[in-house]
């Protein structure tokens, strides 16, 4: 409950430093801390990824969203970026914040996906919604691109086609990642994030 | 929306008439199709096609309790649903037009506008003036939406419509109820109904008397910094704190829903030009 509130604390305090977002924790911005347990029990810790030196990639997670599945199954877009990726210090987490009783909660429904995705990088569980609410996110998938210094360099949709099937032309999570591995900054910092909503307790 | 060459015509209309050849003279039965939650249906209020005339077509979505569909302006979440239309060579399409959306508010501060139960979007189709009198035209639509409750499904549908090719036509029994949605788009802001005026990066949109305002957003051209608490009140003003964007505020442009005194509401479309330049110092200066 503490680290919950410190989360949120921390995010209201980054959002008072920054432009407001279009829908979710703007470019620019601390990324609030979290330590959140996988599908396999394993923990992981933003600060400490940092500290490695990684670049993180967030992206907000439900199996049961049609949006999931389109970049899950129907296209494989989050695991072939992070292929691309993957050798060069970057780090991909989906974070599923479904609350107890609302669709894609638990341990078991996400193992499942997990599998039956194929998903090469894990599934951290936030079923309190702290991490969730502290990144602003609303929908699934919403993306977020950590830079090592720790800040947000990208916040919004993965791509740039709003359909239930459909790829956009334009992958942004690729694009923005090509320009901080450069030691740059993305020309685009910031997209509408487009989905289903992020499944909080009432 | 697929485009057919001119030159196909003649023999695409010869096909038609030969594979509907029942259809001729009479309008068939308003085509529908369920997939999921959400029940679609092709409405028109003429009951044939007039070369040069307005056809007036009603997509109407039936949608399961607990359910809903989104509106085309700005959600959080969600996507609109979409018509894409295939028509004869030589009509003409307008624009989809959208009855005035329900704000609805999920956890976690999510703010979407939606419909639930039914809708009807109406679009007019102006037919080709040289469609052959006699013949049989066919409109085709494939719909698509997202419907979501406590989780989301896509759904689609084709819908395909011949309609007989008349001098003269008369109104379906749908004709009244397409008359009454169009009556009830959100409409022009009558002269004198609402001020605004800007303060800063603030718009103050004011209607006297009003009992309740809620403001939809048709875009994020001018966004709003919090929608979740500026955009509805009751009473008879809203202030909206806008987020500046390129060094200007605004332009405002979306559905004023307006509750009045007397507890009747209507929508009306709001158009609101960018701030004056001088009124709104740059942030941070």
């Amino acid at each position: 409950m503490r680290r919950a509130m410190i989360l949120t604390l921390s995010g209201a305090l980054a959002l008072l430093l920054t432009v407001p977002a279009l829908a979710a924790l703007a470019p620019g911005a601390k990324a609030p801390d979290f330590d959140l347990v996988d599908t396999a029990g394993q923990r992981h810790s933003l600060q400490k990824y940092l500290a490695d030196g990684k670049i993180v990639v967030l992206e907000w997670f439900n199996p049961d969203c049609p949006f999931i599945v389109k970049h899950h199954k129907l296209h494989k877009t989050m695991d072939t970026t992070y292929a691309s990726v993957k050798e060069q210090g970057v780090v991909w987490l989906a974070i599923n914040s479904s609350a107890a009783g609302k669709s894609g909660h638990g341990v078991e429904r996400n193992t499942k996906a997990f599998e039956e995705f194929g998903m090469t990088f894990p599934v951290l569980l936030d079923p309190t919604g702290a991490t969730g609410k502290a990144y602003e996110a609303r929908n699934t998938p919403t993306m977020f691109v950590i830079g090592r210094d720790g800040l947000v360099a990208y916040a919004g949709a993965i791509d740039d086609d709003a359909s239930p099937q459909d790829l956009g032309k334009t992958n942004h999570v690729a694009v923005a990642l090509a320009a901080v591995l450069a030691g740059g900054k993305p020309d685009v910092t910031e997209t509408k994030p487009y989905g289903c909503s992020v499944k909080y307790a009432d | 929306m697929p485009i057919r060459s001119r030159s196909s015509a003649p023999l695409l209309l010869a096909a038609l008439t030969v594979l509907a050849p029942g259809c001729a003279r009479e309008a068939g039965p308003a085509p529908r199709a369920r997939d999921g939650a959400v029940e679609v249906e092709l409405l028109t209020a003429e009951k044939a096609a007039v070369p040069g005339r307005i056809l007036t077509l009603g997509w109407r979505f039936r949608i399961d309790e607990g359910w809903h569909l989104y509106w085309h302006g700005v959600s959080d979440t969600g996507v609109p649903p979409s018509v894409a239309l295939t028509l004869p060579t030589g009509w003409e399409a307008g624009p989809l037009r959208w009855p005035a959306p329900s704000r609805h508010v999920s956890p976690g501060d999510i703010l979407d506008h939606v419909y639930f139960g039914e809708v009807v979007l109406l679009q007019t189709v102006r037919v080709a003036a040289d469609a052959p009198l006699g013949g049989v035209a066919e409109i085709r639509a494939r719909l698509d939406w997202l419907a979501c409750s406590g989780n989301c499904a896509p759904g689609s549908a084709v819908l395909v419509l011949t309609l007989p090719v008349e001098r003269h036509a008369g109104p379906t029994p749908a004709a009244d109820g397409i008359t009454r949605i169009f009556q009830n788009l959100p409409q022009p802001l009558p002269q004198g109904l609402a001020t605004s005026a800007w303060e800063g990066n603030d718009l103050t949109v004011a209607v006297p008397g009003a009992g309740r305002l809620e403001f939809y957003p048709l875009d994020s051209g001018g966004p709003l910094l919090a929608p979740l608490s500026d955009a509805a009140a009751d009473g008879g003003a809203l202030r909206l704190r806008m987020r500046e964007r390129d060094g200007h505020v605004g332009p405002v442009r979306g559905i004023l829903y307006v509750r009045g005194g007397d507890g009747v509401a209507r929508s009306y479309e709001l158009n609101i030009p960018a701030a004056p330049a001088a009124d709104h110092p740059k942030v941070g200066s």
